[in-house]
């Protein structure tokens, strides 16, 4: 018999330019090549007998038991999957496995082989590709999530807009099962107005306490179910788990050193934020913060074009544009309307003798009675100095008559910062309706004022009725 | 909030490719990471005869619809849980005998906790609530390996990872042909996997082993890296209702390598 070209079979399976190994049906080792042993540094007689997987470290074992030995089970075979082989010295080579079974006659497995192929250098080269590719792609996710973040915020103009674009920009960017923003009240308290609060209702006691330490510390706090956490957070901790959730991060929004509210999202599991991660979200949380307080802004100067500063009533401008609006509607159904002018009397001497601060005070108390003594519909706004003007829509002359008495008694009674003083008001009442003809503004304004001049010349503390 | 309910059965049972064989009490399959319905082929068809049988994919995984995908819900066992317990309420089954295998198993167990109603019997093949060690607790895994493992993901699907794939292929508008590349069983989409790699081996479920409510079988190899003796163990010991059944299996996934052990096991559990 001739030698095949070559040399031997012996010889060319056991100076393959590869890895050749053969395990049974157990995945135990039952022949392994010289080139194997070699590359590994391993001594033959003391891997037959060991199962393959015991040559993988953790990493790859995980994948060979749960993809490679599954596939290889269902389909016969598995090609190029890329593992890692301890050698005997404790270095790691990087590999590609093919592997094939082979069938006994009852169509048992009885045997399996196993190719093995030196990849280092196909494995660094690829390790940094997939390297720069991640390192690319985080870089890419964090520009996008800021780009329209910040695209989301310049359309978004209410603070429930903004705060609802938080919450969602929050869920995307670190794939959350929900998130919600909670912002700081008129009371200091934080509420919910966006988004998801999986723990509703859930932590009654400290529902506060959270918030409150991430706005006292300015940092982010992430707190899960471990039982560290637990002792600090107690409350949370046992809502976390009756929503079958495992942790929260919650992020301050602050502007500057003003605490406006904080962002939190909910995890199924426990999660470490990294620090590129708490970054971004802060980031857009300033976004977020710019936005709210750019919306704020323009809310108060909206308020403040149309109110009185000392008082908070509605100011000239608004009232007179209450009156326009009120005989644009009286015009169509026949109902009456009515114009309220009101000035204090004994006012200026509380002025002059107290001082404007007392003066100050006096008229804030004066809207208060004035707004209290009003039903629901009824506008007062301050007119100027001591000088304010209501407007009663839909009511006739009788019905402000009786509205005018409940403000004499109003202003009648004593002022606790003017003590010994006597003041009242003067009220004139116009009093329209759309049959009467068509009347301005300036007609009603007008009138009310002439007949509060009638109620000053009759004696003050009274009031005058006119229509027109 | 709006809450999307399932709108119809033919969602939820697309969604999860959920097939159906035989009558009788409802005896449902779930798969762990790594493979598909595929894994259950040597065991479920020895129960058709007298059960029903009921096998699916976990989104992401085999023929489930990959549309439906949303990292949020599936960042946590809790939203695999969540399909699962609709799979359950449109097929409406109960006394539902559950066999799950390592993550699958936890799964239906997560599941069982929020309807303990649907659920008569569970079935837990390798189970493991952690794999990551902790001070006191021995789960087999440093964090260096479970990154090592996503690191061997990325290796593996390198070739076709949902960027490159096309360019290699030349037909970028063509992205199914990448798809072919992948093994014919066991399909799995690159970055759903490597996400349900993190879910799976980054999960901490040690506390919901003692809410099990439903009376449950724990099948253990007597030789398994993944979900080692001990791991076993503690489950059952965890678990109130439960008896633990140690198979001489080397690896993983039993039902693979010695599909007639599990078979028994189970129907002697149930019968």
């Amino acid at each position: 018999m001739s030698v095949p070209p070559g040399g031997d079979l012996e010889q060319l399976y056991e100076r393959a330019p590869f890895g050749y190994l053969v395990t049974d049906a157990n995945d135990v080792l039952v022949r392994v090549n010289r080139t194997m042993t070699e590359w590994g540094g391993f001594d033959a007689h003391q891997l037959l007998g060991r199962p393959f997987r015991d040559l993988l470290p953790s990493g790859s074992q995980l994948l060979y038991e749960t993809r490679h030995l599954p596939v290889l089970r269902l389909q016969g075979f598995v090609n190029e999957v890329s593992l890692q082989i301890t050698r005997a010295d404790g270095s790691l080579l990087p590999v590609l496995v093919n592997a094939a079974t082979v069938l006994g006659d009852d169509g048992e497995v009885v045997e399996v082989r196993i190719g093995v192929l030196d990849a280092s250098n196909r494995t660094s080269y690829e390790k940094e590709l997939l390297a720069t590719q991640r390192t690319a792609k985080n870089l890419a996710d964090r520009v996008s999530v800021l780009q329209d973040a910040s695209a989301a915020f310049s359309g978004a103009n209410t603070e429930t807009q903004i705060a609802q674009t938080l919450a969602s920009i929050l869920e995307g960017a670190l794939v959350a099962s929900s998130a919600c923003v909670a912002l700081v009240d008129a009371s200091g308290r934080l509420e919910v107005v966006a988004g998801t609060n999986p723990l509703a209702g859930r932590i009654l006691p400290d529902r506060q306490l959270l918030g409150s330490a991430v706005l006292e510390s300015e940092r982010t706090v992430v707190v899960g179910v471990s039982d560290r956490d637990a002792e600090s957070f107690p409350a949370v901790v046992t809502a976390l788990r009756e929503a079958r959730l495992q942790s929260i991060a919650v992020f301050p929004i602050m502007s500057d050193a003003t605490p406006l509210g904080v962002a939190a999202a909910f995890f199924g599991r426990e999660r470490s934020l990294a620090e590129s991660e708490t970054a971004v979200v802060l980031a857009v949380a300033r976004q977020a913060s710019q936005a709210l307080t750019r919306s704020r802004a323009q809310e108060q100067l909206a308020y403040a074009a149309l109110h009185d500063q000392l008082t908070g009533l509605a100011n000239r401008a608004s009232v007179r544009d209450s009156i326009a609006r009120a005989l644009a509607r009286s015009a169509h159904p026949n109902s009456p309307l009515s114009v309220m002018f009101i000035d204090l009397d004994g006012f200026k001497p509380v002025n002059d003798r107290l001082g404007h601060h007392v003066g100050d005070a006096i008229l804030r108390e004066v809207a208060t009675r004035l707004t209290a003594s009003l039903r629901a519909g009824e506008i007062v706004g301050r007119h100027g100095g001591d000088e304010f003007v209501v407007v009663c829509d839909d009511t006739g002359g009788d019905a402000a008559s009786a509205i005018a008495e409940r403000i004499h008694e109003a202003i009648r009674r004593p002022f606790a910062d003017a003590p010994g003083f006597e003041i009242s008001a003067s009220v004139g009442i116009a009093t329209h309706e759309a049959s009467d003809g068509r009347v301005s503004t300036d007609d009603l304004v007008g009138a009310a004022d002439a007949a509060m001049y009638e109620s000053k010349r009759l004696g003050r503390d009274r009031s005058t009725l006119v229509h027109v | 909030m709006v809450v999307n309910a399932p709108s119809s059965t033919f969602d939820v049972v697309e969604r999860n490719n959920v097939t159906m064989r035989g009558e009788g009490r409802p005896i449902v399959f779930a798969h762990g990471f790594g493979c598909s319905q595929d894994m259950w082929r040597l065991v479920a068809p020895h129960f058709v005869d007298d059960h029903r049988v009921v096998l699916f994919d976990h989104v992401g995984a085999g023929a489930s619809d990959l549309s439906a995908y949303r990292p949020g819900k599936y960042d946590s066992l809790e939203g695999y849980a969540g399909d699962l317990v609709e799979i359950l309420e449109q097929l409406d089954l109960r006394d539902v005998v559950f066999v799950g295998h390592s993550v699958g198993a936890i799964i239906g167990l997560l599941a069982a906790n929020r309807d303990p109603s649907r659920f008569g019997s569970l079935v837990l093949v390798g189970p493991s609530p952690r794999y990551v060690d902790t001070d006191d607790y021995t789960g087999g895994f440093s964090q260096a390996d479970i990154d090592a493992l996503l690191d061997g993901l990325d290796a593996n699907y390198f070739g076709w990872s949902e960027t490159i794939a096309p360019v290699i292929m030349g037909a970028p508008d063509q992205p199914e042909l990448a798809e072919e590349l992948n093994d014919s069983f066991c399909r799995t989409d690159p970055s759903i996997a490597r996400h349900f790699a993190r879910v799976t081996f980054l999960s901490d479920n040690r506390r919901d082993l003692a809410e099990v409510t439903v009376p449950t079988l724990v099948i253990q190899s007597s030789d398994d890296v993944i979900a080692p003796v001990a791991v076993g163990r503690y489950v059952a010991a965890q678990i109130p209702d439960s008896e633990l059944v140690i198979v001489p299996v080397t690896g993983h996934c039993a039902h693979l390598s010695a599909p007639d052990l599990v078979v028994d096991a189970i129907r002697t559990f149930i019968s």
